[in-house]
């Protein structure tokens, strides 16, 4: 196999023909192998400490391999808290966001790369600015703006009274849901795509919807696959937001159900790790189900002639 | 049968699908600019308005003009925080960007236990921010750490990482970066896709080798995904607050610490909730004209040969 | 193929969202807390107004001690039959989260009935009327319990506002059987000069051929941490402010001497490795024989119970003391909201929180330190040197904070004892810059 950097298309492979060539190969997958292997160095750090025994905790230098492998951590880290709940909050939370950004995203992201419409570059840059400002400076206002949304959670026609979207699904995932990252990659996207079957298909009379949702939406399978898992992984991390609009444990997420294990002066490190590692192993799960979805849906050779 | 030209005009054009395309561009758009309008346009702009008042969220503040602007000039602390994020940014991206493509294109192909190597990869991307950047802290310890060990090893004299002026940003860089390639590589990975196989057999067959064929067909054609990581890495990097939080609350001696860092600072420790505006609203506006440069000399449409 | 298997993924999605949209328009977010058991009226059953009472804790911590808390709130409704609570109990894992949340309650409007600070945020709650003065209200007894220095943190301008839950303070600890290996005799006085200190960890220091530390003298954990350095700051008779907390006093010369002993003991005696210390809590040099002398966090005494018990008749605790002697107390106080409008009923829930007999079960659940003088025969605390010590020194006890600004102040003094040690700039320099930007941040708030 030719380990050589020019890619080549994943359907056709060459198999090693010489000896030469099956030891470069064995040289790739070692040397590819190890890189992977220290790369992930920091986890493989994180599930030893998940299982260390306690009184290997406190070692410095620390130990690489616990003595014993103590998988009770696994169990008593999630009985700390209500992680049933925190999970399924999660779960909710970064599925909606992913079908909202996703969706709303393509559509916009497509009606910025092709139906160029009057206003779509001052458009777009305000959409780049959303991205550049500092969440910190619109927390406070945005808190408020939720607070305060009328008719919602008790509150009257001006927003006063009650407590408006506060510890609501509403003001846990609307505020979110809509990403300029998303539109923007999209938009990069679509852009990309080559015009013929758009223009055959609005010659041929069909709707503007049905360009988008059949023919265009479809070549997009690796976008819409890639952005599917960080949208996931996004909603699923996201930490500060559902922090602030959730007072009660019933609506809160793993991230700040993982907090209860660190305190200022004192860290239970096993079961920290232990959740942690918990909390991640269903993104992997995403992601590896997701990325065979990078492949295209329509091959492009079907276009020629 | 309209026939595509190279840059995508149709030759015929018809009013009324023109009309169709604008009024359908709107609607597509039409969610994602409502959401805009309510849940970012208001926070910025009250933002930026208190960015005029010294308003401390524990109550109080009155208009005060542009005096948070003019402290800012004098305020030491925050160009050093500003050279910092700079140059942070321009180490982070460039590197991130280029190791990620290298990756996407070794791992673009028919490998075994492909999706394990890419998970691998992208595994630092989806864990919790505090557990990894605790991780990260034992890694660069001074006497004990995985890093310090390996290059005493390597015959190279142990860093002081976390604790030198510096070598904190370069540790916060390393960091940053095995966080960030994994989604870099997953976008490169998804937009060469959008390369038709064709154009590589046809290069082939014209006698292109693999130079060749990656600097004039792979890269121009992955121009825009390039420009979209390019622009989405900066904004990102200016932003970065979390890691360095943790492991160096902006030390030692300030090295580390960033605008995103003195926002939070001023804004939730000093609730001097008016000039953390004012120095987001600067924030903003510096990584606003840099994109705006990258936009301008950076190509962001891919050309079909 | 892939256009149906996706088409059929967005309706599932989209019918879950609409599921959630239903859910939300019917009052969905309401939570379900445990029903708090009513007592047995054995009064003629008069309407009672139901109260939802809102607190908000950073202490109380992990699994135990939410449950804790949980159960005191119930005690609390089962001793109080005259009012129908149902609580509502926000856990926070720290203190740095705690400034967002509080920071935008306070925006919104919203601060809880009762919460918790540091000592160091009262004035700035207070300076904002968002708090409930107590004067008057509190038992003298109870007042009485804490000591005097320690109470007053919990004033502003002459007035009350907070009371002490958990304390926390830093001890000088030591190593007896490491001492004896370097030829100095365990039995060390009860207050040392810092020159002593000095010498002591000077000859227990220990390094390889290339000059690499292998067991440092004295464990400092974190070069900037200022509240480790206050008892060396303290016990050269210096000041943090004057007596009003009008002007800064970082370079008297006694400040500027405990401080320089301080850059030297890392830059000259080199008895600690800017470094050597883990910076990870529960994980200490001085248990894995890393460190002969150690400035300590009381929570050391929990550390050592779980990590090595043998060691603890090992350990022992001096005090600096020169011109001066002063014990750094850090602390949660409760406080209440004056926008409350259960005004009364949180003042009865605070008494009880800082009641002994509740107090006593919380420490002991996280290991912290109580600030109750009456607690100090407590088994809990008798049971562990160090916590009989960190009790016993209360009378030498000092805080920091004064000035309406000390938030920002004590942000410079971190990065002032940092660009001390690193070398940026020198100890005299360093202080100077300090008291000038502390005058010019207090100057301001008199504005």
């Amino acid at each position: 196999m030719d380990v050589s950097l020019a890619p080549r298309p994943v359907s056709r492979v060459a198999a090693p023909r010489t000896a030469l060539g099956t030891l470069r190969q064995i040289l790739f997958y070692l040397l590819l192998t190890a890189f992977a292997l220290a790369w992930m160095v920091p986890f493989i750090w994180m599930v030893s400490t998940a299982l260390k025994p306690e009184p290997e905790i406190y070692l410095f230098p620390p130990k690489l391999i616990p003595s014993t492998l103590v998988w009770a951590n696994f169990v008593k880290a999630m009985k700390a808290a209500a992680f049933p709940i925190y999970f399924r909050n999660s779960l909710v939370q970064a599925v909606v966001h992913t079908v909202a950004s996703v969706f709303f995203g393509a559509m916009a992201g497509y009606a910025f790369a092709r139906l160029k419409f009057r206003g779509h570059k001052p458009m777009f840059l305000l959409l780049l600015a959303k991205m550049m400002v500092p969440s910190q400076v619109t927390l406070i206002p945005l808190f408020l703006l939720c607070k305060n949304m009328p008719l919602f959670g008790g509150n009257d026609m001006l927003g006063h009274g009650g407590t408006g979207w506060l510890n609501s699904w509403w003001g846990l995932l609307v505020p979110g849901a809509i990403s300029a990252y998303s539109i923007f990659m999209f938009r990069q996207f679509f852009q990309s795509l080559p015009r013929e079957l758009e223009e055959a298909a609005r010659i041929d009379g069909a709707s503007e919807w049905r360009i988008f949702w059949g023919i265009m939406l479809p070549q997009a399978t690796p976008a819409v696959a890639t952005l599917s898992i960080f949208a996931f992984q996004s909603g699923w991390n996201s930490f500060l937001w559902p922090l602030v609009i959730t007072t009660k444990d019933q609506m809160r997420t793993i991230q700040i159900g993982l907090t209860v294990f660190r305190q200022d002066f004192n860290v239970q490190w096993a079961y920290l790790m232990a959740a942690t590692t918990l909390a991640t192993i269903p993104m992997i799960l995403i992601f590896l189900f997701g990325q065979r979805y990078f492949v295209k849906g329509i091959t492009m050779t079907g276009m020629k002639g | 049968m309209a026939v595509a030209t190279a840059k995508g005009k149709p030759r015929y054009r018809y009013q009324g699908m023109e009309r169709t395309k604008q009024r359908a561009g709107l609607l597509f758009v039409a969610p994602a600019l409502l959401h805009f309008l309510i849940f970012t346009s208001i926070p910025v702009f009250v933002a930026v308005g208190i960015s005029f008042t010294n308003y401390s969220p524990l109550g109080g503040g009155k208009f005060i003009g542009i005096q948070n602007y003019i402290k800012m000039i004098s305020d030491e602390l925050f160009w050093t925080a500003l050279k910092n994020t700079l140059v942070y940014s321009f180490w982070t991206v460039p590197v991130t960007m280029a190791l990620a493509l290298f990756l996407a294109l070794i791992l673009n192909r028919k490998l075994r236990a492909l999706a394990w190597y890419r998970a691998a990869f992208y595994m630092p991307q989806v864990t919790a921010t505090v557990a990894i950047a605790v991780v990260w802290m034992w890694m660069f310890n001074n006497q004990f750490g995985v890093i310090n060990w390996v290059l005493e090893g390597m015959g190279l004299k142990a860093v002081e990482w976390l604790t030198s002026p510096t070598w904190a940003m370069p540790a916060i860089v390393i960091m940053s970066v095995w966080r960030g390639l994994g989604g870099t590589m997953v976008i490169f990975l998804a937009a060469q896709q959008g390369i038709p196989d064709y154009l590589y057999e046809a290069a082939r067959i014209d006698g292109a080798n693999d130079r060749q064929i990656f600097w004039r067909i792979t890269l121009p054609l992955l121009a825009p995904a390039t420009f979209f990581l390019l622009v989405t890495g900066l904004i990102g990097s200016f932003q970065v607050f979390d890691s360095i939080y943790v492991m160096t609350g902006g030390g030692p001696s300030h090295a580390t610490t960033t605008i995103a860092h003195q926002i939070y600072e001023q804004a939730f420790q000093f609730t001097k909730m008016g000039y953390a505006s004012a120095e987001a609203v600067v924030l903003t506006i510096v990584v606003f004209i840099i994109t705006v440069i990258n936009m301008k000399y950076v190509k962001s449409d891919a050309d079909y040969v | 193929m892939l256009k149906i298997s996706r088409k059929l993924r967005l309706a599932f999605a989209l019918m879950l969202v609409l599921s959630m949209a239903l859910t939300a328009a019917c009052g969905g977010g309401k939570t379900n807390t445990p029903d708090t058991s009513k007592p047995a009226d054995t009064k003629p059953a008069a309407p009672k107004e139901k109260i939802t009472f809102r607190m908000l804790t950073p202490i109380y911590r992990g699994e135990e001690g939410n449950k804790l808390l949980k159960d005191l709130m119930e005690e609390f409704e089962q001793k109080n039959t005259d009012l129908n609570i149902e609580f509502d109990i926000e856990f926070l894992p720290d203190y740095s989260k705690l400034n967002e949340k509080l920071t935008t309650y306070a925006a919104g409007n919203m601060l809880p009935d009762l919460f918790m600070i540091g000592v160091g945020w009262i004035e700035a709650f207070a300076s904002k009327n968002l708090l409930v003065p107590l004067d008057g209200k509190v038992k003298a007894e109870v007042l009485a319990d804490y000591e005097k220095s320690i109470i007053d943190g919990g004033y502003y301008k002459g007035k009350l506002y907070g009371l002490p839950l958990v304390l926390d303070t830093r001890l000088i600890v030591y190593r007896k059987d490491l001492l004896q290996k370097c030829g100095v005799d365990p039995n060390i006085p009860e207050f040392i000069s810092k020159a002593q200190l000095r010498d002591w960890a000077v000859k227990c220091t220990q390094r390889d051929a290339s000059g690499k530390l292998v067991v440092a003298g004295l464990d400092m954990a974190n070069h900037k941490d200022r509240q480790r350095w206050y008892q060396f700051f303290w016990s050269s008779g210096a000041e943090l402010f004057n007596a009003d907390a009008s002007k800064a006093a970082f370079n008297s010369p006694e400040a500027i001497e405990a401080t320089q002993y301080w850059v030297d003991l890392i830059k000259k005696d080199k008895v600690f490795d800017v470094g050597f210390a883990t910076g990870i809590p529960n994980v200490s040099l001085m248990t894995n024989d890393k460190a002969v002398f150690a400035i300590a966090h009381n929570m050391y005494a929990a550390e050592i119970k779980k990590s090595k018990p043998e060691l603890e008749k090992q350990i022992g605790i001096t005090t600096l003391k020169d011109k001066g002697v002063g014990q750094f107390y850090g602390g949660t106080m409760a406080v209440l909201s004056a926008q409350s409008k259960h005004q009364d009923v949180a003042l009865r829930v605070m008494q009880f929180l800082a009641a002994k007999e509740q107090v006593i079960r919380n420490v002991k659940v996280e290991g912290t330190l109580p600030p109750l003088k009456s607690l100090a025969k407590d088994p809990y605390i008798t049971g562990a040197p160090i916590l009989v010590k960190a009790m016993d020194l209360m009378k030498y006890a000092k805080r920091e904070g004064g000035p309406e600004a000390w938030l920002e102040i004590r942000s410079k003094l971190d990065a002032t004892l940092d660009d001390a040690v690193n070398g940026k700039k020198t100890v005299k320099e360093a202080m100077d810059a300090l008291t000038k930007a502390s005058d010019d941040l207090i100057a301001q708030t008199k504005k």
